[in-house]
């Protein structure tokens, strides 16, 4: 009975994807038919509304599962190994739409899919260390020596968090410095505020069922009968 | 030379296809693995 | 109670070691962090070249394939040998440069727009480039009454009507 318990979906992820979707059908909706084109960059502006929510919402992951390495470092619990794993898998795949996205818009308006520009050039680094740290996980099989390298490499690859952040202020480039409400007309904000909790409550479901995903190996691996756990502790 | 981008709706649909194609395809693969884990979980448990 | 209850802890031994691993990790960090700001602060890294800096380089901006940025000045911009390329001005606020772009510019080019254009700075003074890439700032508008006008030229156009009555 307490098996069948530990197997059933947890609601919440489920509710936090539900409330997503809705989100992001009605600010989709509204900012590719109800709010107006920008005023030089036409229609494809509309594309604002996807970048600007998955960039915050990525560096957002990547933060989580910095978190999570400190919190791993500190207390030593698997669980927060399985949410790191969870937030940089999930800020992975945000960072690689964020470039793709990125390079659709830049076609149209810059003239060019890409170009080695700082804040193109940090984000890069971004996804290929994070990705590179998710397939350090995969070759390493002993879970602790997996969980403290990994949470070491977060880290150390946070620092281009920052350093994306500034790269527009730091160095002279291509992409344009951060919008604020200031710069932005008002018509656009209700499009980019509704698309941004709609990824961050995707996000979050996501996040929360892949670190159970994680929490569910590391039983398998670390502890194949519950009560050898203190063990598998112990020979660490 | 208008200075202002004529058309490019196709560029917007591509943006927003394969950013809620790719999360979709996400989401499915992540309850696939879900419940595949919980069932080897499972059996493995039980078979102790 | 839930399978993610039951996650092992580490010992007491592992998580004193894990503490100087995290000191560790900090420490690389933060230098990693002062080495590549005090690279962007003291301009070690370019990711383009102004007008102004094109000058102050003098003959050692001529032959290397380097990036230039700044304004498109306004009057300045013709089509070239009838071809698809364009011919325009550079400037920043201490100097201009002639450029002879190639190929056909974004739809986004305009005057008064910025621009990185890469390419090289040949004998004649003027700088050859055959990627022509349009910067926009960080300003979303929508369009004034169905057309598209920035406030600069708002204000030009209400300048010019003002004293007409």
């Amino acid at each position: 009975m307490h098996e069948t318990a530990n197997n059933r979906y947890p609601v919440l992820p489920f509710i936090l994807i539900g409330l997503g979707v809705l989100c992001l059908a009605f600010g989709s909706y509204f900012g590719l038919f109800v709010a107006p084109p920008e005023r030089y960059m036409g229609e494809v502006q509309r594309i604002m509304y996807v970048h600007v929510p998955t960039a915050w919402n990525a560096l957002l992951a990547i933060t989580f599962a910095f978190v999570c390495a400190i919190v791993f470092l500190f207390n030593g619990n698997f669980k927060w190994d399985a949410r790191l794993e969870a937030g940089i898998e999930v800020g992975v795949l945000l960072a690689f739409l964020l470039c793709v996205q990125g390079a659709i818009w830049a076609k149209p308006t810059w003239g060019v899919w890409w170009d080695w520009d700082p804040r193109l050039t940090t984000t890069a680094v971004l996804l290929f260390a994070f990705l590179g740290i998710l397939a350090l996980r995969k070759f390493v099989e002993d879970p602790v020596k997996r969980g403290i390298w990994s949470a070491v490499a977060t880290i150390i690859a946070y620092v281009d968090v920052p350093i994306v952040y500034f790269s527009v202020r730091w160095w002279n480039s291509l992409h344009q410095l951060q919008s604020s409400p200031a710069t932005v007309s008002s018509q656009f904000y209700i499009p980019l505020r509704v698309n941004a909790f709609g990824i961050l409550f995707l996000m979050t479901g996501f996040i929360m069922l892949r670190a159970r995903l994680a929490s569910l190996r590391h039983v398998n691996e670390i502890a194949p009968p519950p009560m050898m756990a203190e063990e598998a502790g112990e020979l660490a | 030379m208008s200075g202002v981008v004529q058309g490019g709706m196709e560029f917007v649909w591509a943006a927003y296809g394969i950013t809620f194609g790719a999360l979709a395809i996400y989401g499915v693969t992540l309850i696939t693995r879900l419940r595949e884990q919980s069932s080897r979980n499972t059996s493995e448990r039980s078979g102790q | 109670m839930s399978a993610v209850m039951n996650t092992p802890h580490a010992s007491d031994a592992m998580r004193r070691r894990t503490r100087y691993f995290m000191l560790g990790a900090f420490l690389v960090a933060a230098i990693a962090f002062a080495v590549i700001a005090a690279s962007g602060i003291n301009q070690n890294l370019v990711y383009y070249w102004t007008p102004t800096d094109l000058h102050a380089a003098g003959d050692k901006a001529y032959g290397a394939t380097i990036r230039l940025g700044g304004m498109v000045s306004p009057g300045s911009i013709r089509n070239h040998g009838g071809a698809s390329g364009v011919e325009f001005d550079v400037h920043d606020a201490g100097g201009k440069v002639h450029v002879k772009s190639s190929g056909v510019p974004p739809q986004m080019f305009r005057e008064n727009i910025g621009v990185v254009v890469e390419g090289t700075m040949v004998q004649g003074g003027y700088f050859k480039s055959n990627r022509l890439m349009v910067s926009h700032d960080n300003e979303y508008k929508a369009p004034e009454a169905g057309h598209p006008m920035s406030q600069e030229e708002l204000k030009k156009l209400m300048k010019t009507t003002e004293g007409m009555e």
